[in-house]
């Protein structure tokens, strides 16, 4: 069962590096932050980051320890390795490049009607 | 991280993973019951926000596992569960197929063994056979074309000297029988004639010594011999300082040179010792009485071979040209392993196609009950599907019940292929075992683990089409598939196909038991009856002297008649039921006169036809008066007389056998043999005429025994205990040094002429009599199946006036529809299949109306009684009660 939010394979992982990128969080901040910083555009399940993490966690893009949180809860922070900092440089260009497409795909079509 | 550290941190990794999910509905419901809910509200609320936490955590645990294998394992424990539950099913499934499969890998390792496993020699592809490609038109006019790997002395030599590009050796292929004197005993043991260059054209380097020279080779050439490990080692006590020593064989001393490692199997394969063959043009060098065994040099191709071999034109090629019209013949090498298969391969065919037959009627048999078994848990099925079960993991569960059961059905299978093969090496006479032995190696291992993935498969795919049909609202109202027109519409089709196989396989059988019956049935000639026959080598340096071996009949034969129980003895070169000398022979006058070609004959005692009781149909048989210095005469049987002579009326007529004319003074009854020339079945009235023993030459008799070993035959008027000794001793007071081979009785030595029709008649009718069993089971589960559904259809007809007996006819009409149908397209499958038998039957045609009208019969009889019999159940049900259960 896929999780039909999930715009494209790999978006919401896409989402989680580039977010961590900036700094190490934990699960419950890293589901805050894209919710916030997407404007609530895109609905994510709160719980599917779970998967995604263990995927990359098995993946070696990302390592988690557990710690204190700033309200000193006892949580899991994620960090990038060095493996998931290359590898989101690469994603975000390749995605970028689609996305770039996309939108020259499209323009065309809007300027018509 | 390697997968073995996965493996054992898996249970931290997911603790990790519950108390983070833990953590983080924690934080959120904080964070609301800050914002001012009540705790309760705020953790519904995350819960909310988060999704399906047991889902996604699975999810989360499942990053970390195999997932193909663990499910693959819970589906394979949930089938085993399933299977266990009904064990009389299970029980009988992987008993079917434990004989399916264990009858196809004992098949298929025959067939590896004649057809795939190389040869047991070095590099066996650069080893070939060199054979002639004859074609022309025969005596009917038909053209026809065959491969023969006999050559005559001329052949020998011509590609001995002129073929560059392979090693050329020449062989017997078969073994005489020869006497070994050490000590005081004397051993009648086997002896395989071949030329020098033969051990290094197979590959075989001697354990001990060396092979045979060129100079040892030549005709009167050094007495040398191999001896063969197990001889050297049982009755040389494996003495390396035998190597240079002499034996005394053929009552001459032959020296020692070399001794062959244990591992070694030659063409005969019943060798106990090899001689230098001495190939020549003349003598037995007149007739295609060689093999030739080639060996590609290094460097060379086997189209330099063939191009060398084409230029070649031996004279008997023009001969063959002169008097067969269109007839051509051309020298060719084919692979070794091709030329020795030649004769089992139709046959092993035949019945690798018939045990595939087999495993297809077991696979449909399967399908159908296991189709059932599903039908029965429609409404299971249904529930899961309704609480998310994907309809991939509902196949997965399809696919692996008869996955288990073909995996058991296939280790049980092995094990029984093994008691199989070891059947037939029993069966079998030793000639006929391939090379090499029978066993199972990797190649067979991988057949029979493709038959269980492949019965699998078929097994499942009915039940597995049935399933896709599964609608979740009828299903759980309690209708099951069965109902439905398609799922019944498949087990008929089933049932339909597995009597058209069957009905094939019947057939097969049928011609084959017909074969035999006629071959058994014909009429021998002669009264078996208290005859016991022994076998001697007469190969020996002091029988070249005619003289000494008329002694040795004389006196023998007499000793022998004094036993006290004996009525009559003579000796014979060969008996019924043996393959005869073939010899070359001229019509001098009447009305066939000219006729110039070869016939089987036998030189005999006077009293051989009065011992075997084969009657003197004109003229008369051989006396004591027939002598060297009487007028040589012949003694035809009926076949010779009609075929070569035109009547039956031939006493006086003459016969040019050699250089003298001979005088037919007598025709005698056929007796059945299996033919020399021209062979087309494995017993037939052949052609014959005998001469007497006392004409015969010194020269032909050194030349006749070299391949022949005459038999002693004695007939008693009743059983004599210790007849055997007494007929050893009778010899021994005419020869001491003299053994007999072995002791036979006629009977004993049709079955060894018709053994392998035996074992084809025993496998293919074994085979039908299962395929029949579980046919009849198929149609039988069939009806009763459809009885039961039928149940409340019935109860209205029979409360609205139907008898039961008429309702029990329109079930069984019914339900043997598909048993009619598959006869039908059993009869037409075997207008195709039934041609793969061609050459194994003889006095049948393939297409033979009779036995195919009587297995349709008996298919269509034993499938009435199979349906007949759950029909009657129709008779219990009470209108009533169907009624109102609905």
């Amino acid at each position: 069962m896929t999780d039909q939010r999930d715009l494209f394979p790999g978006a919401l992982e896409l989402m989680i590096l580039q977010t961590l990128k900036r700094k190490p969080l934990h699960g419950y901040a890293l589901a805050q932050h894209i919710k916030l910083t997407s404007n609530d555009l895109l609905q994510v399940e709160e719980g599917s980051l779970y998967p995604a993490l263990q995927r990359m966690l098995k993946a070696d893009l990302v390592k988690a320890e557990w710690g204190i949180s700033s309200t000193n809860r006892r949580v899991r922070i994620y960090q990038l390795t060095p493996a998931g900092r290359k590898h989101v440089e690469r994603e975000v260009s390749s995605f970028e490049r689609m996305l770039e497409g996309i939108t020259r795909v499209l323009a065309p079509a809007k300027g018509r009607s | 991280m390697s997968w073995l550290r996965q493996l054992f941190s898996r249970p931290r990794v997911y603790n990790d993973l519950s108390a983070e999910i833990q953590e983080h509905l924690e934080e959120k419901a904080a964070e609301l019951v800050q914002a001012g809910m009540s705790r309760e509200d705020a953790l519904a609320a995350a819960r909310r926000q988060f999704g399906n936490y047991t889902l996604l955590e699975e999810r989360g645990r499942e990053v970390w596992q195999w997932r193909w294998l663990e499910q693959f394992l819970r589906d394979i424990r949930f089938a085993w569960r399933q299977l266990a539950r009904n064990t009389g099913f299970t029980v009988a499934a992987v008993l079917v197929l434990t004989l399916a499969i264990g009858a196809n890998t004992a098949m298929f390792s025959m067939i590896d063994a004649l057809l795939l496993r190389p040869l047991p020699y070095p590099h066996p592809e650069r080893l070939a056979a060199l054979v002639r490609d004859v074609s022309g038109r025969n005596s009917s006019g038909h053209f026809v074309s065959g491969q023969e790997n006999g050559q005559d002395g001329e052949t020998w030599e011509l590609v001995r000297d002129n073929v560059s590009a392979a090693i050329m050796a020449a062989e017997k292929r078969d073994t005489n029988g020869i006497n070994l004197k050490s000590g005081k005993q004397t051993r009648y043991v086997h002896d395989q004639r071949v030329s020098a260059m033969y051990f290094d054209a197979l590959g075989i380097k001697p354990l001990l010594g060396r092979s045979f020279t060129q100079e040892e080779d030549r005709p009167s050439g050094p007495d040398v011999v191999i001896l063969s490990y197990t001889l050297w080692k049982n009755l040389f006590s494996s003495d390396p300082a035998l190597l240079g020593q002499s034996i005394r064989l053929k009552d001459v001393p032959y020296t020692v040179v070399g001794v062959m490692p244990a591992s070694l199997q030659t063409t005969a394969q019943d060798a106990d010792l090899w001689t230098p063959l001495r190939p020549s043009r003349n003598g037995e060098g007149e007739g295609m009485n060689y093999a030739i065994v080639l060996r590609l040099r290094d460097g060379a191709t086997w189209a330099e071979v063939n191009a060398e071999l084409e230029s070649l034109h031996p004279s008997e090629f023009s001969e063959f040209a002169k008097h067969v019209p269109q007839g051509e013949e051309r020298l060719t090498a084919v692979p070794l392993q091709k030329d020795l298969a030649r004769e089992q391969k139709p046959p092993a065919l035949m019945l690798m196609a018939a045990v595939c037959l087999i495993l297809l009627i077991a696979c449909a048999n399967l399908a159908g009950l296991m189709l059932v078994r599903f039908t029965r848990r429609t409404s299971e099925i249904a529930t899961r599907l309704a609480l998310g079960a994907t309809h991939g993991a509902i196949m997965r569960q399809v696919f692996a019940e008869p996955l288990l059961l073909s995996v058991m059905g296939g280790i049980a299978g092995l094990a029984a292929a093994a008691v199989f093969l070891k059947t037939f090496a029993a069966m079998l006479p030793p000639e006929m075992v391939p090379l090499g032995g029978l066993g199972i190696d990797a190649r067979v291992m991988f057949l029979t683990l493709a038959a269980v993935v492949a019965t699998a498969l078929l097994i499942a795919i009915f039940p597995a089409l049935a399933i896709r049909n599964i609608h979740i609202t009828p299903s759980l109202a309690g209708r099951t598939i069965a109902s439905t027109p398609r799922s019944s519409r498949a087990r008929q089709i089933l049932v339909g196909a597995e009597v058209a196989l069957t009905l094939v396989l019947l057939a097969g059988a049928g011609l084959l038991i017909r074969t035999l019956i006629d071959l058994q049935n014909l009429p021998a000639g002669f009264d078996s009856h208290n005859v016991l026959t022994a076998k001697a080598s007469l190969d020996e340096a002091r029988y070249h002297d005619d003289a000494a071996f008329h002694r040795l009949l004389d006196e023998s034969l007499a000793a022998m008649r004094r036993i006290p129980g004996v009525d009559s003895a003579a000796v014979g070169l060969s008996l019924p039921y043996e393959r005869g000398l073939n010899d070359g022979f001229k019509v001098m006058d009447g009305p066939t006169a000219g006729t110039n070609t070869a016939s089987s004959t036998a030189y005999v005692t006077p009293d051989y036809f009065h011992v075997l009781r084969i009657p003197v149909m004109a003229g008369r048989s051989f006396t004591d008066a027939d002598t060297a210095q009487s007028e040589p005469v012949v003694i035809v049987n009926v076949s010779f007389a009609k075929k070569y002579l035109g009547s039956l009326d031939v006493v006086g007529r003459h016969l040019r056998l050699g250089k003298t004319p001979s005088t037919v003074v007598g025709v005698v009854g056929n007796v059945s043999k299996p033919p020399g020339i021209n062979v087309q079945a494995p017993l037939s009235t052949e052609p014959m005429f005998y001469v007497p023993a006392a004409q015969q030459s010194a020269k032909d008799l050194q030349l006749i025994h070299l391949w022949f070993q005459p038999s002693w035959i004695v007939r008693t008027s009743g059983p004599v205990t210790g007849l055997r000794q007494a007929m050893q001793k009778a010899l021994e007071q005419a020869d001491p040094d003299l053994p007999f081979s072995a002791f036979h009785t006629l009977d004993e030595l049709q079955g060894q002429a018709l053994a392998q029709q035996h074992l084809e008649v025993v496998l293919l009718t074994v085979l039908a009599a299962l395929a029949l069993f579980l046919s009849l089971v198929g149609a039988y589960g069939l009806i009763s199946n459809m009885v039961l559904q039928r149940r409340r259809d019935i109860g209205i007809r029979m409360a609205l006036g139907c008898t039961v007996a008429r309702a029990i006819r329109e079930t069984t009409t019914s339900g043997l529809l598909p048993v009619a149908g598959g006869i039908t397209a059993g009869l037409v499958l075997a207008l195709f299949a039934l041609r793969l038998m061609k050459s194994q039957l003889f006095g049948v045609r393939n297409l033979d109306p009779m036995t195919l009208l009587a297995v349709s019969l008996l298919m269509l009889c034993a499938a009435a009684v199979a349906g007949f019999l759950p029909s009657l159940q129709v008779a219990r049900i009470n209108p009533a009660s169907t009624l109102r259960s609905e």
